[in-house]
C-alpha cells in the first residue's frame, strides 16, 4: 500500500532524477505452494489448472518467467492462493505473485535469498523479461514488508530500503484513520503506466514528479515526529500531483467517488497503484468514519492490518 | 595426407558452422545461473567425451578463480576410478552415472552431458534420474542428438557424423565457455557468499 511518491518510481523518471515513495505491506497475502511432482511434468494451478510437460509451455507468465530464473524445468506442482484479485487491483498483487514464487521456488532448492535480492530479481522479470511499463516499489514492499521510504537511485544506483522510525503509537494513529474501498473497477495498469512514463519526460509533468516524490521525505519526516495527522494531507496533495503529472491516473467515476469521499469527511484520498481503478485508500478522522462509510455504500470496504514482515517461508518440508 | 588434414579441417569447419550462438548463450545463461546461487554442475560422459568432461570441471573449477570471489561449484563423474569401477563392476555401466548422481544431485542443480551419439545407456539413465529429480539438464551432443536431445532442456548438437569431429567441436565450445566465464567473472567479481 503506497501512500505518496507513486510513480516516481518508474524508470523514465527514477533512472534519471532518483525516486522515492513511502509504502507499508498489509496483510493480503499470496500464498504459493510449491511440491514435488511424481508425474515428472508441470501442473500449475491459479484461476486456471494447466498441466504442460515442461516450463516453457507453461501459460502463466510469472510462474514460466520464475521457474526459468530458479532453474527448475519440470517435476513440480505450483499453486497460488490470494487474499485479494491477483490483477487490476492497485495494491502490486502481481509483483507479490513474483516475489512468492522465487522465494518459494528457491526455498524448493535450498536456497535462502535476502528479500532485496528477491525484490531485484522480481523486478528483472516484470520488467526486464516481460517488459511490463512497471516501477519497483511493489516488488521491495512485498519482498521487504514493513513500514518503508523506498528510493530509487538515478543511473542505475540501485534501490535503498529505508523502515520508518517512529515514535509508539504512531503507525496505530495512522491506521485508525484509513479506511480502504474496493471500487470494483479493476482495470489494466499498462496504459495509464505508460502514459505515466511519458509524463516522466514533459515538463510540467517532471517539475510535479519531483514535488512528488519530496512528499515521500515529508511523509517519513512528518511520522518520524510522531505526527499521523498530517498525513491526510500529504496524500490529498500527492493524488493532486499525480493527476496533474498524469491525467488518466484518474477518470469521471473516480472523481465522482472522491467527490462524495471528501464531502463526508474524508481529509484525502487515492487509488491504490498506477490508478484507473482498482482500491481506493481514504484517510478520515474516526468522528466522520461512518458518514463516508454510508456515503461510499455502494463500494465494498475492505478491512486491512499494517504487515510487519514480507515475503517468508511458512513451511519447508526437508525430503 | 595433405588432402587429408584438408579435409579434415573442412569438415570441422562446416561442424563448427553450424554451433548456434543463441543455444551457446542459452547453454551459459544455465550455468552461470547456477554459478550465482552456488548450484552444483556435474558433467559426464563416455570415451573421448569423458575425458572432455574432465577437462570442462577442470577448466571452469580453476580458471575462474579470483581473490575473495565465489568459486565455481562443478565436478566431473568420469574422475572416481574407485567408484566407477566399483558401480561397474556390481552394478553394471549403465548405472555409473545415475548412482553417483542419487548420493549428490539435488533440483535446481545442472547435470552437463557431453555424447557424441546421444544414446549411451549410462547418459540416457542419468539425464532420466536428473530430470526426476527437478534438476536442469543440459547436453552437447552430436549426429542428431539421438534420444538426449529430447531429455535437455538446452541441447547444442555438433551436426557431423564424425565422432573426431564431434569431440574437436565439444572440446572448442568448451573453451569457447571457459574464456567467457574468466572474463565476465573477472569483471564483475561475485563475492562469496
Amino acid at each position: 500500500m503506497s501512500f505518496v511518491g507513486g510513480g516516481t518510481d518508474l524508470p523514465a523518471f527514477c533512472d534519471v532524477h532518483g525516486g522515492a515513495v513511502v509504502s507499508t505491506a498489509i496483510d493480503k497475502w499470496i500464498r504459493v505452494i510449491v511440491n514435488r511432482r511424481f508425474e515428472g511434468d508441470v501442473r500449475v494451478g491459479y484461476s486456471e489448472i494447466e498441466i504442460v510437460q515442461d516450463v516453457n509451455q507453461v501459460r502463466h507468465e510469472l510462474v514460466r518467467e520464475a521457474m526459468l530464473r530458479t532453474g527448475i524445468p519440470r517435476g513440480i506442482d505450483v499453486l497460488t492462493l490470494a487474499d485479494v484479485p491477483s490483477r487490476g487491483t492497485g495494491l502490486g498483487s502481481s509483483s507479490a505473485v513474483t516475489v512468492g514464487l522465487l522465494n518459494a521456488l528457491y526455498a524448493f532448492q535450498g536456497i535462502a535469498k535476502p528479500a532485496t535480492k528477491l525484490a531485484e530479481e522480481a523486478a528483472e522479470i516484470e520488467i526486464g523479461v516481460l517488459g511490463k511499463p512497471l516501477g519497483r516499489q511493489d516488488q521491495y514492499a512485498a519482498a521487504v514488508g514493513g513500514f518503508n521510504l523506498i528510493e530509487f537511485l538515478p543511473s542505475g544506483g540501485g534501490v535503498r530500503v529505508s523502515p520508518l522510525i517512529t515514535p509508539p503509537g504512531t503507525t496505530e494513529r495512522l491506521h485508525e484513520h484509513l479506511l480502504l474501498f474496493y471500487t470494483g473497477m479493476a482495470r489494466g495498469s499498462d496504459a495509464i503506466l505508460r502514459e505515466q512514463s511519458q509524463a516522466a519526460s514533459n515538463g510540467g509533468a517532471v517539475e510535479a514528479m519531483h514535488r512528488l516524490r519530496d512528499l515521500a521525505y515529508e511523509m517519513r519526516d512528518r511520522l518520524g515526529e510522531g505526527d499521523a495527522d498530517s498525513v491526510g494531507d500529504l496524500i490529498r496533495r500527492g493524488w493532486e500531483l499525480k493527476n496533474a503529472a498524469a491525467p488518466n491516473t484518474a477518470n469521471a467515476a473516480i472523481e465522482e467517488l472522491m467527490a462524495r469521499a471528501l464531502a463526508a469527511g474524508a481529509v484525502g484520498g487515492k487509488l491504490l497503484g498506477a490508478g484507473g481503478g482498482g482500491f481506493l485508500l481514504l484517510f478520515v478522522p474516526p468522528a466522520s468514519h461512518m458518514k463516508v462509510r454510508d456515503a461510499l455504500d455502494d463500494l465494498r470496504e475492505i478491512p486491512f492490518r499494517f504487515a510487519s514482515h514480507g515475503t517468508e517461508i511458512l513451511l519447508l518440508e526437508q525430503t | 595426407m595433405k588432402d587429408h588434414v584438408r579435409g579434415y579441417l573442412d569438415r570441422l569447419e562446416r561442424a563448427l558452422a553450424t554451433i548456434s550462438p543463441d543455444l551457446v548463450d542459452e547453454f551459459s545463461g544455465r550455468l552461470y545461473r547456477a554459478y550465482q546461487d552456488g548450484k552444483q554442475v556435474f558433467v559426464l560422459g563416455n570415451g573421448g567425451s569423458a575425458s572432455t568432461a574432465s577437462h570442462m570441471a577442470a577448466d571452469l573449477g580453476k580458471n575462474t578463480i579470483g581473490a575473495n570471489m565465489r568459486r565455481f561449484r562443478i565436478m566431473s563423474l568420469n574422475d572416481n576410478i574407485p567408484l566407477l569401477t566399483a558401480l561397474s563392476n556390481d552394478m553394471g555401466y549403465q548405472r555409473v552415472f545415475a548412482e553417483q548422481l542419487m548420493n549428490l544431485i539435488r533440483p535446481g542443480d545442472v547435470l552437463v552431458v557431453i555424447s557424441g551419439s546421444g544414446n549411451s545407456p549410462n547418459v540416457l539413465r542419468a539425464m532420466d534420474y536428473a530430470r526426476s529429480e527437478c534438476a536442469q539438464v543440459v547436453g552437447l551432443l552430436g549426429f542428431s542428438g539421438g534420444r538426449a536431445a529430447e531429455l535437455c532442456d538446452t541441447a547444442i548438437i555438433v551436426d557431423s557424423e564424425d565422432y573426431g569431429v564431434i569431440e574437436d567441436a565439444h572440446l572448442i565450445l568448451n573453451h569457447i565457455l571457459v574464456e567467457y566465464f574468466h572474463e565476465r567473472l573477472r569483471r564483475e567479481r561475485p563475492t562469496r557468499v
